[in-house]
């Protein structure tokens, strides 16, 4: 019952299988179809098939979008209802003819099309014949929903990230597996939803499928690159999900699962980080950034700041002092030691306003001590050196591993400055892998990328190149194979979740320039995406939102949410604005630039999974 | 139509013309005041009865068609069908339909021009609309004894089948009355006649005998309408006609009448039926009625007003069934009215029995249906070796859709 199938069924033999007829084709065009139908319990959503001989064999996917009650031979309802308020002791006559019926209208969604011995599915541009018959979709029945298996084949997708299954209506079609191709991640995803429609629950189960990607991929049950992605977890549900009352362990379960080889292959050198200090350190590990990771680009990705202050930041991280040395990664140490005379003495700062200089220190403010939990100060003049979980991030990145990142006890800034760095970081490597044929170019090409280059005096991000070398040297970073470099194109596919992701890809913020507006734009050719999560559509930067080619939108807020959910989707939403109003927890539209229609989908709840 | 006729003087001038004939028309005193008073105080109320006290069957029927359907050189098809429903009262639903006769009562009807070799199609479409021969109907009918009375004159089963008044195929208009009313009666016969055992059977027409009074020539309906009476009254069943059409001048009259009697003042009186006098039994004459023939011979009738937001209709009921059952009944004549404004409580025709509501409904074709089947018969007798060429779909080859 596949495309691949050399036997597929016949038209007949799969509408045996639909059962009883459900209504007639009313009304039809391209636009939108009328079904009238017997009188049924209905939801809007609900999936029909319409078998149709005009042309080859064909089953059009026909979706509803509205229902209402109609009656057979009536023809004004007002009336009838009027009667039936005002006038004292009206009834309505039960009819052996059928006289309630409801009317359906909606869109089609496609058509699976027979021929060459093949059921293949197309874009809806043609339309079924007139009064042709039509079927529901019974989601409660298994031969129902493996002809929509069948019918749909080349739209779920297959060996890829499982996401949910198809709704019909209400109702999930057991078995009707929603996949997103593996790539994806390395493109760029949306999930929108407002508060409580189920966002942590679909992103466990996404997690849990590169898991089980990555699995399959180790033991050569599928052939395909492993995933990476970096998820920030605001409230700690996906390490342990409901473990603590009782429920089903989380990520935490699966890697207690695997084997010590599964476990050194698919999660070492880690899984978890967390502001707190874990209980059984090992798999789960502090997190914990250097001062040294972070560059002005990195401050302006995450916070306010002015034309000046970015500009004296750069300035600062980049031009040599007096001594002619650059401060680099040891621009925010020697910026809190900067007084008002050695600022009036320094080439860097000398012309430039107190108040500016003032501004970006207070900026800087949350990495003191006191005012965060995860940046360790770097200052190797003053024996505190370079201290940081990033390059094994890096690491763990590079070679197919999902990450969790507890931010549940640091700061909105310290979480987003996090998922910048390591976006920027990434993106810089690759970018840099990308530009080294030769392995004896790569240290420096790597450095390049990371601005250091003793040669110039450009100190960089000298501490994490040490450290990212060092661990290319060892083998820990994939980058080199015997004598040849690796491709981007052998790497994994990497992805950055951005959680409350209006914080930092709103239009104000990235004005100054943004390493997610840059990934959002180049990441792709190196393997590099970003999964947008958000409860507004609205708030994010248009420019980033063009970029997202998959999307889960999920249950929105209000009708300003909903149209930009439509007018933003990779596939055509006309039709599903009702949809997007009334879905319940756990239902999205999957909507991808690869996939030729939406996909309205439940997410198995995690605990059951 | 030029659309500056309104425009012209000489429509003008026709047009205050016609207001004038009108409104003189209007103003004619109709009644005096004793006559005034007698209809007053012939007009009964009944009550808005929302329940019943006995469980009854109450059938409807309608009829519809397509007359003619197609030409076919000087031939003509039509297409008659009529049918019948049955409700029975229930306290959840009000009514509940009940299975009763299967199928509609449908005829394909060929019908030549030349009159005599008509004749026999005629026939065969009477028989089969009726369900039983023409003689039969006439023999068993009481039309005879009705017309042989008003007209003076003794008939006999073969000179009354040898004189039916049959139109030519062309008379296009006559021929549909007569199918459509053979249609729905036979309809109203065989549900009569069914086991069903209705209380009430009622259909839209009334129980009028155009050609009663003439000698020799009847029309087949004729015969058929006093059957049904009879068939019904030997069951038991209450076969009435329902008009909205009562063929009343000035009935506000009436209606203003109904509304002092009620005290309703301005107001639109409902609940209430006046039975119209009928010859020989009462004293008093209706002027309204003037050269009418109403109540018809054999039959009484009936105004009546269930609900304000339905116009005043006429009742008619077989005389014979009502001099045994209803002629000195006034509690049972109240009931019977009671019951069937209990069946005229359907929120879909409210004020308006809905048996025969639901059949019109159910009978009536749709002018999709008309095409389907004129093509199905075109198809048919293509098949069959006849030329498509001479069909002709008489209402849109003229335009006249």
């Amino acid at each position: 019952m596949s495309e691949t199938s050399p036997h597929p069924p016949s038209l007949e033999t799969l509408k045996t299988a639909l059962g009883e007829r459900f209504g007639v084709l009313a009304e039809s065009n391209t636009h939108q179809l009328t079904v009238i139908a017997r009188n049924t319990d209905v939801a809007v959503g609900d999936l029909f098939l319409l078998p149709c001989k005009r042309g080859p064999e064909r089953f059009y996917v026909f979706r509803t979008t509205q229902y209402a009650n109609v009656m057979n031979r009536t023809l004004d309802m007002n009336d009838v209802a009027r009667n039936k308020l005002t006038m004292l002791g009206s009834y309505l006559s039960q009819d052996l003819a059928e006289e309630n019926l409801i009317e359906l209208k909606g869109i089609v969604l496609g058509f699976a099309q027979r021929d060459d011995d093949v059921w293949t599915f197309h874009r809806p541009r043609r339309l079924p014949e007139h009064l042709t018959e039509v079927y529901r979709v019974d989601a409660g029945d298994p031969a129902v929903a493996d002809v929509v298996r069948t019918l749909m084949e080349s739209q779920l997708g297959s060996d890829g990230l499982y996401i949910g299954d198809v709704l019909a209506g209400e109702t999930p079609l057991a078995g009707v597996r929603v996949q997103l191709p593996a790539y994806a991640l390395s493109h760029h995803l949306g999930i929108f939803g407002r508060t409580g429609c189920g966002k942590s629950n679909t992103m466990m189960v996404f997690l849990s499928s590169i898991m089980d990607h990555n699995r399959l991929v180790a033991t050569g049950e599928r052939q395909d690159r492993r995933c990476s992605i970096l998820a920030i977890d605001p409230h700690d549900e996906f390490q342990t999900w409901h473990h603590r009352i009782g429920g089903r362990d989380g990520i935490r379960g699966i890697v207690h699962g695997y084997t010590t080889g599964q476990r050194e292959n698919l999660v070492d050198p880690f899984y978890y980080l967390t502001g707190r200090q874990p209980a059984t350190p090992g798999l789960e590990r502090p997190l914990e950034l250097s001062w040294a990771d972070i560059t002005p680009q990195d401050l302006a990705s995450v916070i306010e700041m002015t034309d000046q202050q970015l500009s004296f930041s750069n300035r600062f991280f980049s031009q040599p002092d007096a001594s002619g040395q650059a401060s680099g990664d040891r621009w925010i140490r020697d910026l809190f030691d900067l007084t008002k005379e050695a600022a009036e003495n320094d080439s860097r700062s000398s012309d430039v306003h107190p108040g500016t200089i003032d501004g970006v220190k207070r900026r800087l403010g949350f990495l003191q001590a006191g005012n965060n939990r995860i940046f360790t100060e770097y200052s190797p003049h003053d024996g505190k050196p370079y201290d940081s979980i990033l390059p094994d991030v890096i690491v763990a990145m590079e070679r197919g591993r999902v990450v969790i990142v507890d931010t549940t006890l640091v700061s909105e800034v310290e979480q987003f400055m996090f998922s910048t760095v390591v976006a920027r970081v990434l993106f810089l490597l690759r970018k840099a892998l990308r530009s080294s044929d030769d392995p004896a170019r790569l240290e420096t090409e790597i450095r390049s990328a990371l601005g250091n280059d003793d040669d110039s005096g450009n100190t960089g991000m000298q501490a994490l190149a040490d450290e990212l070398w060092s661990r290319v040297e060892a083998g820990a970073l994939p980058y080199l194979v015997g004598d040849r470099v690796v491709s981007t194109d052998d790497l994994p596919y990497v992805n950055v979740v951005i959680e409350e992701a209006p914080s930092v890809l709103n239009p104000e913020r990235i004005r100054f320039g943004s390493v997610f507006r840059d990934i959002s734009r180049q990441g792709r050719k190196f393997g590099i995406g970003l999964t947008v999560i958000s409860q507004q559509v609205t708030a994010i930067d248009q420019g980033i939102l063009t970029q997202i080619n998959t999307e889960l939108t999920m249950a929105l807020g209000n009708e300003e949410e909903r149209r930009a959910a439509v007018r933003n989707a990779s596939a055509d939403l006309t039709g599903f604005e009702r949809e997007l109003q009334v879905m319940g927890k756990g239902q999205a539209l999957a909507t991808a630039s690869y996939r030729d229609i939406p996909l309205p989908t439940q997410a198995p709840n995690f605990d059951t999974l | 139509m030029s659309t500056s006729l309104q425009h012209r003087h000489e429509f003008k001038a026709k047009l205050t013309k016609l207001v004038a004939d009108m409104s003189a028309w209007e103003g004619k005193a109709r009644i005096d005041e004793d006559e005034a008073a007698k209809i007053a105080s012939s007009i009964t109320a009944f009550s808005h009865t929302t329940a019943i006290e006995e469980p009854f069957l109450i059938g409807g029927v309608d009829g519809s068609g397509d007359y003619p359907s197609l030409s076919y050189s000087d031939s003509f098809v039509s297409i008659a069908n009529a049918s019948g429903t049955v409700y029975r009262t229930d306290s959840i639903h009000g009514l509940c339909e009940v299975a009763s006769v299967a199928d509609p009562n449908l005829e394909l009807v060929w019908l030549p021009e030349d009159r005599d070799a008509a004749k026999p199609f005629w026939f065969e479409a009477f028989a089969n609309l009726t369900g039983i021969s023409v003689d039969a109907v006439i023999a068993q009918s009481d039309y005879q004894d009705l017309k042989n009375s008003s007209s003076s004159h003794s008939h006999g089963i073969a000179e009354l089948e040898e004189n039916l008044i049959l139109p030519t195929a062309s008379d296009t208009s006559n021929v549909a009355i007569q199918l459509r009313s053979v249609a729905e009666l036979g309809a109203a016969y065989r549900l009569i006649c069914h086991s069903a055992s209705c209380r009430y059977v009622l259909m839209d027409t009334t129980l009028s005998l155009p050609m009663v009074t003439r000698k020799q020539l009847s029309l087949f309906y004729e015969h058929l309408k006093r059957l049904c009476c009879v068939e019904a009254r030997d069951r038991g069943t209450v076969f009435m006609t329902i008009s909205k059409s009562h063929g009343l001048p000035c009935i506000d009259i009436i209606e203003q009448l109904a509304a002092n009697a009620s005290g309703t003042g301005d107001k639109i009186a409902e609940h209430w039926f006046l039975r119209l006098p009928v010859p020989g039994h009462d004293d008093w004459q209706i002027s309204l009625v003037e050269n009418r023939t109403i109540p018809p011979v054999g039959a009484v009738s009936y105004l009546v007003r269930f609900h304000r937001n339905t116009p005043v209709v006429r009742m008619d009921i077989d005389r014979r069934y009502w001099e045994t059952n209803l002629r000195d009944d006034a509690a049972a004549e109240l009931r019977l009215f009671g019951e069937l404004d209990y069946a005229s409580h359907d929120q879909r025709a409210f004020g308006y029995p809905y048996p025969i509501k639901a059949c019109h409904d159910r009978v009536r074709l749709s002018m999709n249906e008309r095409s389907a089947l004129k093509k199905q018969i075109i198809e048919a007798a293509v098949a069959q070796g006849m030329k498509r060429s001479l069909f002709r779909d008489v209402s849109s080859a003229t335009g006249h859709v």
